[in-house]
């Protein structure tokens, strides 16, 4: 008899219980991963975009007992599940951004844009491989037995599956989503997310609700070259783009920023960004 | 969005390529003759290490800066990426821009040079700072400064701290090399009448004090249950002895070495004395959560496989409450029948019939009743083999039927 279980509260901030996952990430960075600080002792952690990313994710709450596991699979982890991602900004401090947050973005016109050997324009255009649309969340771990105690799924209608599964239209748009997928791909495609991190079940839908609306359609990745002018050094990873170029259907599609290629001394910036809204 | 500074001047075209190494006396590398950089004080400047021209061509010093965060591969983090500048190696040099700076951080600037072959600090826009990952002199001409950004800064295993015998001389052996655990929000869940935990984990440090850990950390002030899990029955079940439990650093729980603990299983099988008139009703209740009813002069007998496994239970009953068992019954309304009561609660111990005292009258209605009941034989747990709960109704009555629990307690051996 190695272990006990009790019904416990976990970590504080100034006796504050930490829950809200953007806020776990923030504790996890500065208490346990020990980030670097500038010389002014202050830690390289942009506040501004955590103080968003927590706000925006209000009622996304993670509950969970770490037990070594890397910084990186953890934090991976929380930004999946809060549909986030975490990049360094120029001036190396962390920043979360959250993924919804069509708020801001920058439109790229057509001289944006380098011309290739050809004169024509530097950019190409793939669909992305991935898609699913039989999405279950399980949540609720058990300690002891390592088993989740508790599910969640969106699946397509049975209408559209034409099988005997037992299932109804829950979740409205959601599934919705997951009758387009499987009904303009022709194949089931499942996705299971065994998640250790949520016990409850509102942030369970939460999460499985972002996980539908970002995994179910193939998604349009975009590469495109362009000179370093004011516009384009302020991109940073992260970064929404709208691309006002004609003939090529992109114009009500909104793209995050995922690689940037610098040849400063060329003055060349190579951008890649996916879409990010269906 | 990158912050670009008010006073950047900037027209599309940056005109200087700079790098601060942040040391004691910060290093400064241009490549374009520069006077000073006002602004910064206490300053290496080098003008002339960077090898922009070779042999009547551009050399490339700077590698390509790629930044990228593989969201296509379910990665949300910025991945590892390292860049790389190469200088010209000179007199002296070596010592200053040597094994010393790693770690340090390289900030790339861009501007525009004023007339006066001047900068101001203020005025470059700070391109990317990152760290020095190292140094090295890849000839007698050149030396290679690396610097990376991403991942690599964060990438550590947490907990920090393993468990190890040093620090705990009574660390069981299977328990040697593992963390003690971080804890974030709230396991407070806890239904035990429809059996449902959410419990947090506590490794064991001590196993002759019988200590264990349940975070490496202060955790939140509130009221603890705490809870063992018994293997055999697949069941949590509740320390209710004496547990001492600190909130410093540590959560630290100290159960009493001889933990009285107390189960609580819901019944759910039926049992064979149920009449024939309630078998439809029973499978709706069980499969739908329904409330069921009982009807005039109906039984309704559950039993549980969980508790009548003799010789897989390694507890015993306890000997200081010896005699007594505890049956929690949830009802909806009851309404009396004749004699003005509305049924019994019955038990079968091995086929054999003990009756109780404890009438179900309409006083009962939408309660959790709590019913202490006599057990008759000595070592009970270890003797029993079949065990049926159960109530039967009264002519006339009707009790709705929510759930049942029974409740032991016993001591850890």
């Amino acid at each position: 008899m190695n272990k006990i279980f009790f019904n416990a509260y976990g970590k504080t901030n100034e006796n504050v219980l930490i829950e809200n996952i953007p806020e776990i990430i923030k504790s996890l960075l500065i208490d346990d991963i020990i980030l670097m600080k500038d010389s002014c002792g202050n830690y390289l952690i942009d506040e501004n975009s955590f103080i968003t990313a927590i706000q925006k994710r209000n009622n996304w709450i993670g509950a969970f007992s770490l037990e070594k596991i890397s910084s990186r699979e953890i934090l991976n982890l929380l930004c999946d599940y809060s549909d986030s991602i975490i990049i360094f900004d120029n001036m190396n401090r962390l920043k979360i951004l959250t993924l919804d947050n069509i708020e801001l973005f920058t439109e790229i016109e057509e001289s944006d844009i380098m011309l290739d050997k050809d004169n024509l324009l530097d950019l190409t255009i793939r669909k992305e491989n991935k898609y699913y649309n039989h999405f279950t969340i399980n949540y609720k771990k058990d300690y002891y037995t390592g088993k989740y105690t508790k599910s969640e799924y969106i699946y397509p209608e049975k209408s559209s599956l034409n099988t005997n599964e037992n299932t109804h239209n829950k979740y409205g748009s959601y599934t919705n989503i997951c009758n387009y997928s499987f009904n303009l791909y022709g194949d089931k495609r499942e996705l299971v997310i065994n998640c250790e991190l949520v016990r409850d079940r509102i942030t369970a839908v939460n999460i499985l609700k972002k996980i539908v609306e970002r995994k179910s359609i193939k998604k349009d990745i975009v590469m495109f070259k362009s000179i370093l002018t004011n516009k384009i050094l302020k991109l940073e990873i992260g970064d929404q783009i709208l691309l006002n170029i004609s003939d090529l259907f992109l114009q009500d599609k909104f793209f995050i920023i995922y690689e940037i290629n610098y040849d400063l001394l060329k003055s060349i910036a190579e951008i890649k960004a996916i879409q990010i809204n269906i | 969005m990158k912050n670009i500074p008010q006073n950047f001047i900037y027209d599309g075209h940056f005109n200087v390529i700079l790098f601060r190494i942040d040391d004691t006396n910060p290093i400064w590398i241009s490549d374009k003759n520069i006077n000073s950089i006002i602004g910064e004080n206490n300053y290496l400047l080098f003008n002339d290490i960077l090898p922009i021209m070779m042999n009547n061509r551009e050399y490339k010093y700077l590698s390509k800066i790629k930044l990228n965060i593989d969201v296509e591969n379910d990665i949300y983090f910025q991945n590892e990426s390292n860049f790389h500048l190469t200088i010209l190696r000179k007199e002296g040099l070596d010592e200053i821009i040597s094994s010393n700076l790693l770690g340090k951080i390289i900030e790339i600037y861009i501007g525009v040079i004023d007339e006066n072959k001047n900068i101001i600090k203020d005025e470059l826009f700070l391109f990317q700072a990152c760290h020095i990952s190292q140094i090295q002199n890849i000839n007698h001409i050149f030396k290679r400064i690396s610097f990376s950004i991403g991942d690599v800064m964060v990438n550590k295993i947490i907990p920090r701290d393993m468990l190890n015998k040093n620090d705990y001389i009574n660390l069981p052996d299977n328990n040697i090399g593992k963390s003690i655990p971080i804890l974030y929000g709230r396991f407070s869940l806890t239904d035990e009448l429809n059996e449902e935990f959410d419990l947090a984990p506590a490794i064991m440090i001590d196993e002759y004090e019988n200590i264990y850990l349940g975070s490496n950390h202060k955790i939140y002030n509130s009221s603890y249950d705490f809870y063992l899990y018994n293997s055999s029955i697949k069941r949590y079940v509740k320390i209710i002895s004496e547990v001492e439990f600190e909130n410093n650093d540590k959560a630290k729980i100290r159960p009493d070495y001889m933990m009285e603990c107390e189960g609580i299983f819901r019944l759910k099988k039926m049992g064979n004395l149920t009449s024939n008139s309630m078998f439809e009703r029973y499978l709706e209740h069980i499969n739908n959560k329904t409330t069921l009813q009982i009807l005039s002069q109906e039984s309704l007998f559950l039993s549980s496989d969980e508790i009548a496994e003799c010789g897989y239970l390694d507890y015993y009953y306890n000997g200081l409450e010896f005699g007594t068992i505890k049956i929690i019954i949830s009802f909806g309304s009851v309404i009396n029948g004749n004699g003005n009561i509305a049924g019994k609660v019955k038990y079968y111990l091995n086929g054999e019939f003990f009756t109780s005292s404890n009438n179900i009258t309409a006083n009962d209605s939408n309660i959790c009743k709590e019913i202490l009941m006599d057990i008759p034989i000595e070592n009970f747990f270890r003797q029993i083999k079949n065990i049926q709960f159960g109530i039967t109704s009264e002519q006339n009555a009707i009790i709705e039927f929510k759930k049942m629990c029974v409740c032991i307690k016993f001591n850890r051996k």
